[in-house]
């Protein structure tokens, strides 16, 4: 401008004036071309950045509430609507306003009870075997321009498998609990698995066991003496109410206990890695501990005992020892309407009550290997149910099954597998139908498992009858007995897995009062399981 | 008839002629100085912003892809600056094979999808059926100097990206990054490497 006054008062004229006004027409088109393109770059680069924001923003929303709603399912709280949601005020307390009442996530469930199911909105039920979890999240802060709206919100789906409660049973209780006298002979291998002590334990009667048989747990006659006879040996503690007879080579890894006043008998040529505690005398026909007594030297025969099998400490006369708790006996009825409220599907048997060669390819006998969600199979309809050796039968677990049984059955030559290596729980169920807290033994015969049954990993068994259970023949099992009594019989093998029966405690003589007519305890809800899939969807 | 001239004919004296050049040359520095310096500052913001989109648009297609990824694989080219990050994933539908491959002689990355496996190229010689995701990627170099591989390996599901994209003049923008997949591991149907 200076330049220009100069020049118009040097010319003394007005003819140069556009001069000045070009220059500066031009230089402010140059700045403001560049001033446009400065603007566009950076509005543009602002854009892109806070639509990567947003997108980070969104997609943790999201996935949080797929958290959320995996926490409500282990926790048995899925919403009633099948759905979750929170603001953004609860994720950030600071908000206020508008901007707190903004939605954070939007998580739903569905479920489906078979991978060829359509989603069904809403929890788990029974039979579900898969859940899938939706969650749209949304950006805290959006994309500030047109371009950048895009990724304010976000979805992911996640697929999981869905457990099942019904598959939860109190899994506790004894190898093999007999609430009468047992038979135990003839080479038995009752084996502890993966933490869990493989415990015989009677309710009333006599434990008698010869021949070749290893308890790996406890020996324990709630009401009755132990006589442990020819290699009879336990793992744990042998713990009678009344005497303990110990007789020829074994070895006892825990205490002896004796509660009654009667006489015990140790052979000297047993080992013991506990004591012994009885609450009467000890008979030993070791060389006795010098005493200076003339007669019967209870003494000398404790002492005796302490230095043959090597027990310590050794304890005779002792008014304290206590017998062990008399355990009750758990009735278990079968009432459908409980089954099924805990995801069983139950299904009553009409096929043949005898399945052998002839009638092993019956549909409903061949529907037991088809089944894919928890089926209680209730075979009452038959006075006796037979497996026959004919049958040679094979049972593929699919999933959880329990077979209702009559008071006669017999059970010979039949394997069941597993496709898969998830745990499997097979359990066969002679009702007791009196809520007496004692067996009801009314028109029982024999609960037979003879002849070669196998059973392995990962299925595991429990049969339970108020009545009598003969094992025989090669048996190779998992699992847990409960009933009026067991016996077993040449080379029986069974490996500890308890498995229990759904809403009772057999270990603890849960089950309602008397538990007959009704399922007792809490039922145990389902779970999620496994991860399937887990995806981003479209918003 | 000699014509008396006018006063308007009147030129400019020579003092005045090199006053006014002297201003005037002086106003033209101080416009010219304006003008430098507005391109340059104009061509920095446009390489930064140019650069930062670059670097996060892929950053973001990484991202998503490894995120539904079931299965990962980063392998290094002889040259040792050479990445390559094959992933079998979910993202958009129906599983596939997608890889990533840094060419250090190119200094770009490359994308490539597929419903089978895909190998590495070779640095420097691409072939066509790859597309190119960004231009002037450089590796970054850690606190103690050491060349960081753009594409790194982490844990058995994740991968770190670090990269710089770089100006006319020098790397501007830097981009560190790391993703894991979420959904189960699998590398079948197809199998991606």
């Amino acid at each position: 401008m200076l330049l220009t006054k100069l020049l118009r008062r040097a010319a003394k004229g007005s003819n140069d004036r556009g001069n000045a006004m070009i220059a500066v027409i031009g230089l402010l088109a140059v700045t403001s071309m560049i001033t446009l393109t400065v603007t566009g770059a950076t509005v543009q680069a602002l854009g892109y950045t806070s639509l990567s924001r947003a997108g980070v923003q969104s997609n943790a929303a999201a996935e949080s509430g797929v958290d959320a709603m995996l926490a409500a399912l282990f926790a048995d709280a899925c919403p009633a609507t099948g759905q979750l949601t929170a603001t953004q005020g609860s994720v950030n307390p600071a908000l206020a306003g508008t901007a707190a009442t903004a939605p954070f996530y939007v998580a739903t469930v569905s479920q489906r009870i078979s991978t060829s199911a359509a989603w069904t909105p809403g929890c788990a039920v029974g039979a579900t075997t898969q859940i899938r979890i939706q969650s749209t999240g949304f950006a805290s802060d959006e994309g500030v321009a047109d371009s950048a709206s895009g990724r304010d919100a976000s979805a992911v789906q996640a697929v999981y498998t869905w457990r099942p409660g019904a598959n939860s049973a109190a899994v506790t209780g004894a190898a093999v609990f007999s609430y009468g006298t047992p038979g135990l002979a003839n080479s038995l291998e009752l084996l502890s698995f993966n933490g869990n002590s493989a415990n015989v334990i009677v309710r009333t009667g006599n434990i008698v066991c010869s021949n070749s048989v290893y308890v790996q747990g406890d020996i324990i006659a709630a009401n009755g003496n132990i006589s442990l006879d020819n290699t009879c040996s336990a793992g744990g503690k042998v713990w009678a109410s009344g005497t303990v007879s110990l007789q020829g080579n074994k070895t006892i890894g825990g205490d002896v206990i004796a509660a009654g006043t009667g006489l015990t008998r140790i052979d000297p040529s047993t080992d013991i890695g506990g004591g012994v505690f009885a609450r009467g005398e000890i008979d030993s026909w070791g060389q006795r501990c010098s005493t200076g007594a003339t007669g019967w030297d209870a003494a000398g025969d404790a002492c005796s005992v302490a230095r043959t099998t090597g027990a310590d400490p050794v304890f005779y006369n002792r008014a304290d020892v206590a017998a062990p708790a008399e355990p009750a006996w758990v009735d278990v009825n079968f009432v459908p309407a409980d089954w099924v409220s805990r995801g069983w599907t139950v299904s009553t048997y009409t096929g043949p009550c005898t399945i052998d060669n002839r009638t092993r390819n019956n549909a409903q006998v061949l529907a037991f290997s088809t089944y894919t969600t928890p089926t209680a199979i209730d075979m009452r309809g038959c006075s006796s149910v037979i497996f026959s050796s004919s049958a040679n039968l094979n049972i593929t677990m699919r999933t959880d099954l329990t077979f209702i049984m009559p008071r006669n059955v017999n059970l010979e030559n039949f394997t069941v597998v597993s496709p898969t290596s998830v745990d499997r729980g097979l359990r066969f169920i002679t009702p007791d139908t009196v809520a007496d807290g004692v067996p009801t033994t009314t028109g029982c015969g024999r609960f037979d498992i003879n002849n070669r049954n196998d059973l392995e990993a990962p299925i595991a068994v429990i049969v339970y009858t108020p009545c009598a259970v003969f094992n025989s023949n090669q048996l190779t099992w998992r699992g847990q007995y409960y009933a009026g009594s067991v016996s077993f019989a040449n080379n029986s093998q069974l490996t500890y897995v308890p498995i229990g029966i759904p809403g009772f405690d057999l270990g603890n003589g849960a089950g309602g009062p008397g538990g007959a007519g009704a399922v007792g305890g809490t039922p145990t809800p389902g779970t999620p399981g496994d991860l399937i899939s887990y995806v981003d969807v479209p918003a | 008839m000699n014509a008396r001239p006018k006063r308007d004919d009147a030129g400019f004296s020579l003092v005045e002629l090199l006053i006014s050049m002297t201003l005037f040359s002086v106003v033209l520095t101080i416009v010219g100085s304006v003008i430098v310096s507005a391109l340059t500052a104009e061509r920095t913001v446009r390489e930064v912003t140019g650069s930062t989109t670059n670097g996060q648009l892929v950053v973001n297609v990484i991202e998503e892809t490894v995120r539904n990824s079931t299965a990962i694989s980063v392998t290094t080219a002889a040259d040792g600056l050479s990445t390559f990050a094959a992933v079998r994933t979910t993202a958009g539908g129906a599983a596939r094979c997608h890889a990533w491959f840094y060419d250090s002689t190119a200094q770009a990355i490359f994308e490539h999808t597929s419903v089978s496996a895909i190998t590495r190229p070779t640095p420097g010689a691409v072939d066509t059926e790859w597309t190119i995701l960004s231009n002037g990627v450089v590796p970054t170099t850690n606190a103690g100097g050491a060349t960081l591989p753009v594409f790194a390996i982490r844990g058995t599901r994740g991968m770190t990206v670090s990269f710089a994209i770089d100006g006319e003049s020098r790397p501007i923008s830097l981009f560190i990054t790391s993703v894991t997949g979420r959904a189960p591991i699998a590398n079948a149907s197809p199998q991606c490497f």
